[in-house]
């Protein structure tokens, strides 16, 4: 039985993880992006593995599985994806967020997802930083942050050690259809044919579908991001504002007139392995524009300001911003399209696709094999 | 041009899956990796082995068959095999590190402690290494065991070392400290620009974002990629072009909208 | 002095001093010529383990095998001659030139094991000095400690280019290159690997065009070849080297066995002319027998393998062992020889040997060269 190859188009964390996966399934994956791999939303983010952030439902049922599949990663790559389990906490402002909160922690922890409700003094006692005038927190042990760049670099690294196959500079023009089945690829530098095609292609994912009726709704969601200088480790959890929460799953309840709001930020903070710290972000519609903008970072700095006043004299030394992939109902696309046989789909993971791009590949590699393309 | 042990003298990514031990048992300790893939007629290690852990049979060119589990990691097989194609791999050394022990030929020794650079099967520079222990074994005729740690990610592509050399220690990312050799190795790996560049070596990501390497990182990508200067565009410069506190670029809201 | 021995052997590389040995410890007397000062034939200059089977030493380094074999033999009662080259011959005498005399030695019993010799190719500027052999080389380098420069070209990826390259970056002598004209290493990937690892690189379908210097080898010039191995004029290019060593492949060295009448096969795998042997290495010339790399260019353990065979045919033919006794240590080698000869680089080495054994028993034309 010779192996079946299935190309994935598109080399950022989501379609790198599905390589991988097909990969460990028995599929030989050819990877292909425009440029070079991880190059575009999956290196302008955050590596924020977090539960709490994740709507009870489906998506958190997906984060905590693909929570578990870091963790085999991370024992099972040798590449050092820098995944470590610091816990998390989603900061609370007032009374007012505590209640919404109080509501969702219930169904969390119907999901299994434990958290604890702490005062600002206990949540001061773990994390210095904060502010005096905060309500309080809620505590995760299950949160966690990786570094994208590596989980990018070292499933790639893998799939190619297993004799998977990876093309950076080759664009994808068009879909290889023929009698209504996806059979392959198009691109600039030839055609390439395979079993089956997986769609990663972020952001630009509906673009390559939209001539043959397919178009689902992806809208670039812009994120900035402030990086700051290296600092020996203080910031130890990974943290969110619980308005940050509320302008992911509640916009209707911000204030639209605040510039706050207007600009979506919320708080996320993580210090990385390498002793920066990442502060997020902004959540703006406004097409493919990677600028950052003198209004969007000095919000997030007020903000984050507001929330750990013992980071005031640490330095910004950049900023930058990622288009996240946006969905209508906020849920990533996943499987097989009706329309288009032989073509899957592994996108719009908007602000999520670090946290679930394991279970991602997983889900996508069990499909194809489930369709008896391997046989 | 075609890869492979029979063109180039080193194991192609697919060679090398075909001889390394799963991933579980590096993960218990220290494992022999025998790269000899050829059915040359050869045998002395499966005498080695004090635990039979290496099976070539009668058929003297069969290909030597490594039982993980029975393998204990002591390097008696690396330090007599006359190929000088084993290795030993110990990935539990510690979470970021793993020890490498290989077969070593050359005058002068490395000491214990010396920081060495580590290579790759084609000779590449790929990440300094530092010397854990340099052992000999009776049994080997003279062949020294050394042992070194890398970074894990390269435990399976570091397979020998040299001594360090100007343009290893020449760092050209004060910030980040990264040295002249890891930004060629990485523009050899296909990064051609300097973003590529920083992405996969952290070059330029640090305090200074790159003022004072930027232009040193295009000039080496020119040089090893052919390109003229340039061609070489600086990355995207982002704000703030100065270190900034968190508190004063929080200037009072509403200021610059 | 005109003694007379139940076999005289000349060369005590790893064939020889195996048939001295397998003679010696049956009670025959025997003597043993080599024109090297050490025993051990290529043995002795070689610092590398040798790959081969634990049964023939593998895993030492050549020289002390060479040693060890030459101190069995010694305990045995084998008269040595080193630095005593034979330089004639004539039904069962030989000329040997030992200790600045000639003399002679009679036997009942000529086993030949003189080796091979190495193969030269010409190109421009091929006679100027610093242009040598690899074997040479390695004798340079590795016996005399005289170092050929600072840098070096090898010419060819068998075996022995890939081996002697090594063996110089042990002596600190940078090794600008391994070329090579086929589009495949030729020698072992392992030895290829080891040259890798420090860097050296291994160009395939690449020739060495021209050797240039004032005086001796300054440069050389090298070019690319395309797939049907035509030189591609424009792609040529020079190197700064010291030295250009050849590793062109090896020929048997078998002019005593001409002289002395055998009938010659040719064999391209097997290096070219050798003499027709029987499986016993019995050649067509009563009480003549040879062994090792002149019996087809091979290695020190196909060498040991077929000079015990020898040795233990010819005790046999002195009735210094019964002819049960032959064959059961006849089988036993041959099973050893057939492992060795199989597998990719070994198989053809078998068919050729069959070939041999064959034409040997005379259904094939012979090959003789007038006297
Ligand atoms: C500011 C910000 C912060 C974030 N923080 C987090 C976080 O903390 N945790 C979390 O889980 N998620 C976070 N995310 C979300 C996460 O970054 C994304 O969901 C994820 O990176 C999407 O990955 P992807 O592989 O789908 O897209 P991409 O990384 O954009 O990959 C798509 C790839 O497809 C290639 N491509 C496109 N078109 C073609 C074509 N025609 N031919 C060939 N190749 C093509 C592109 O070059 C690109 O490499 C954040 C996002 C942003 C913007
Ligand atoms: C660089 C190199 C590396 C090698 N590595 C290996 C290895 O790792 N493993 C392996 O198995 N094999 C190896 N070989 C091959 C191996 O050395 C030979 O196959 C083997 O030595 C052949 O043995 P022999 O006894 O037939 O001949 P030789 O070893 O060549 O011995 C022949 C002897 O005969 C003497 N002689 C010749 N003519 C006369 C004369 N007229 N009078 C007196 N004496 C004479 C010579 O001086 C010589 O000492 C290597 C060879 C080379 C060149």
């Amino acid at each position: 039985m010779t192996k079946k190859e299935v190309i994935v188009i598109g080399g950022g964390i989501i379609g790198s993880s599905v390589a991988y996966f097909l990969k460990e399934k028995g599929y030989w994956p050819i990877l292909v992006d425009k440029d070079n791999f991880g190059k575009e939303t999956s290196s302008a983010c955050e590596g924020t593995v977090i539960m709490q952030s994740k709507q009870p439902g489906p998506k958190l049922e997906l984060a905590l599985k693909s929570r578990t599949l870091y963790q085999e990663l991370s024992r099972k790559l040798v590449y050092d994806i820098e995944y470590r389990e610091k816990g998390g906490l989603v900061l609370l402002e007032n009374e007012q967020q505590a209640a919404i909160m109080k509501k969702t922690m219930l169904e969390q922890e119907t999901f299994g997802l434990q958290v604890k409700l702490l005062t600002i003094h206990e949540a001061r006692k773990l994390e210095p930083v904060l502010s005096k005038n905060l309500w309080g927190a809620i505590y995760s042990d299950a949160d966690a942050q990786v570094n994208p760049i590596a989980v990018t670099r070292a499933l790639l690294q893998d799939v190619v050690k297993d004799g998977g196959t990876i093309l950076p500079h080759t664009k994808v023009e068009d879909l290889l259809v023929e009698q209504g089945n996806v059979c392959g690829i198009k691109t600039n530098r030839g055609e390439m044919r395979a079993a089956a095609v997986v769609n990663a292609a972020g952001i630009w994912s509906s673009s390559l579908t939209a001539r043959y009726g397919y178009e689902p709704k992806i809208i670039p969601r812009r994120g900035q991001i402030l990086v700051t200088e290296a600092f020996p480790p203080t910031v130890r959890h990974i943290m969110i504002c619980a308005c940050y929460l509320a302008a992911k799953h509640h916009p209707e309840l911000l204030d639209p007139t605040k510039l706050q709001h207007k600009l979506g930020v919320g708080t996320v903070i993580e210090q990385t392995v390498h002793g920066q710290l990442l502060i997020g972000s902004t959540r703006e519609f406004v097409g493919i524009n990677k600028e950052t903008t003198l209004a969007g970072i000095q919000e997030i700095a007020r903000h984050v300001m507001k929330l750990m006043p013992g980071l005031k004299n640490i330095n910004v030394i950049r900023s930058f911003s990622g288009l996240r992939p946006k969905t209508e109902n906020g849920l990533p696309i996943l499987g097989p399209v009706k329309e288009l046989p032989g073509l899957f789909m592994a996108t719009g993971h908007e602000g999520d696709g670090i946290a679930l791009a394991p279970i991602t590949g997983k889900i996508l590699a069990d499909q194809i094999a489930e369709t008896g393309i391997l046989s | 041009m075609k890869c492979g042990l029979i063109y180039d003298g080193c194991l192609s990514q697919a060679e090398t899956a075909s001889v390394l031990p799963a991933a579980e048992r590096f993960a218990k300790g220290p494992v022999a990796v025998i790269e000899c893939i050829q059915d040359i007629p050869c045998n002395p290690c499966e005498k080695s082995c004090p635990h039979q852990a290496i099976i070539i049979g009668d058929n003297i060119t069969a290909v030597p068959r490594l039982q993980a589990d029975r393998c204990v990691g002591c390097g008696l097989c690396a330090a007599q095999c006359p190929g000088l194609a084993i290795f030993i791999v110990d990935a539990s050394y510690s979470a970021t590190e793993a020890v490498i022990t290989l077969p070593y030929e050359y005058y002068p020794l490395p000491k214990e402690g010396d920081i060495v650079m580590g290579v790759s099967r084609s000779g590449a520079a790929v990440a300094k290494a530092r010397v854990l222990k340099v052992r000999r074994e009776t049994a080997a005729y003279g062949t020294i065991l050394v042992s070194i740690t890398v970074p894990k990610k390269f435990m399976h592509t570091i397979r020998s070392f040299r001594a360090l050399r100007e343009a290893d220690k020449r760092i050209v990312c004060r910030c980040e400290e990264i040295t002249e050799t890891e930004i060629r190795l990485a523009v050899r790996q296909g990064a051609n620009t300097v973003k590529d560049v920083k992405l996969a070596t952290r070059a330029g990501m640090g305090a200074c974002q790159g003022t004072s390497c930027r232009r040193e990182i295009s000039r080496i990508i020119a040089e090893e990629t052919g390109a003229s200067p340039e061609e070489i565009l600086p990355p995207r410069f982002r704000m703030p072009v100065r270190p900034i506190p968190l508190a004063q670029l929080a200037a009072e809201e509403g200021k610059n909208d | 002095m005109s003694e007379l021995y139940d076999a005289a052997i000349i060369g005590a590389g790893p064939a020889g001093l195996r048939a001295a040995i397998e003679l010696g410890k049956r009670g025959a007397r025997v003597i043993i010529v080599d024109e090297n000062p050490y025993p051990g034939g290529q043995l002795f200059k070689q610092i590398h383990k040798f790959f081969g089977s634990s049964v023939h030493l593998a895993g030492q380094r050549g020289f002390l095998i060479g040693q060890e074999l030459m101190d069995s033999a010694k305990c045995l009662g084998v008269e040595f001659w080193l630095s005593s080259a034979v330089w004639g011959i004539t039904d069962h005498t030989l000329a040997v030139l030992h200790e600045k005399n000639t003399h002679e030695i009679h036997a009942k019993k000529i086993i030949l094991a003189t080796g091979a010799t190495e193969n030269a190719i010409s190109f421009s500027g091929s006679t100027l000095p610093g242009v040598l052999g690899a074997g040479a080389l390695q004798t340079m380098v590795n016996l005399h400690r005289v170092s050929p420069g600072r840098r070096i070209l090898i010419v060819g990826s068998g075996n022995v280019g890939l081996i002697v390259a090594y063996q110089m970056l042990q002596a600190g002598i940078q090794v600008a290159a391994v070329v090579e004209a086929s589009d495949s290493i030729r020698g072992y990937g392992v030895h290829a690997a080891k040259l890798r690892r420090a860097g050296v690189p291994v160009l395939l379908r690449t020739t060495i065009l021209a050797a240039a210097g004032r005086n001796r080898v300054e440069t050389a010039t090298l070019a690319h070849l395309d797939e049907r191995q035509k030189l591609l004029p424009e792609t040529a290019w020079q190197e700064n080297v010291a030295a250009v060593a050849v590793a062109a492949g090896l020929t048997p060295l078998a002019e005593l066995a001409w002289i002395r009448g055998c009938a010659f096969g040719n064999s391209a795998a097997l290096g070219g002319f050798i003499p027709l042997h029987d499986a016993d290495m019995k050649t067509s010339v009563e009480d003549f027998f040879i062994a090792g790399d002149i019996a087809g260019i091979e290695e020190a353990s196909t060498a040991m393998e077929e000079g015990s065979m020898a040795g233990i045919a010819a005790a046999q033919e002195l009735g210094f062992c019964s002819t049960e006794e032959k064959d059961r240590e006849k089988k036993l080698i041959y099973q050893r020889l057939e492992t060795l000869r199989s597998g990719s680089f070994g198989h053809i080495r078998q068919t050729e040997k069959i070939k041999i054994f064959t034409k040997m028993k005379g259904e094939f034309d012979e090959v003789r060269i007038d006297l």
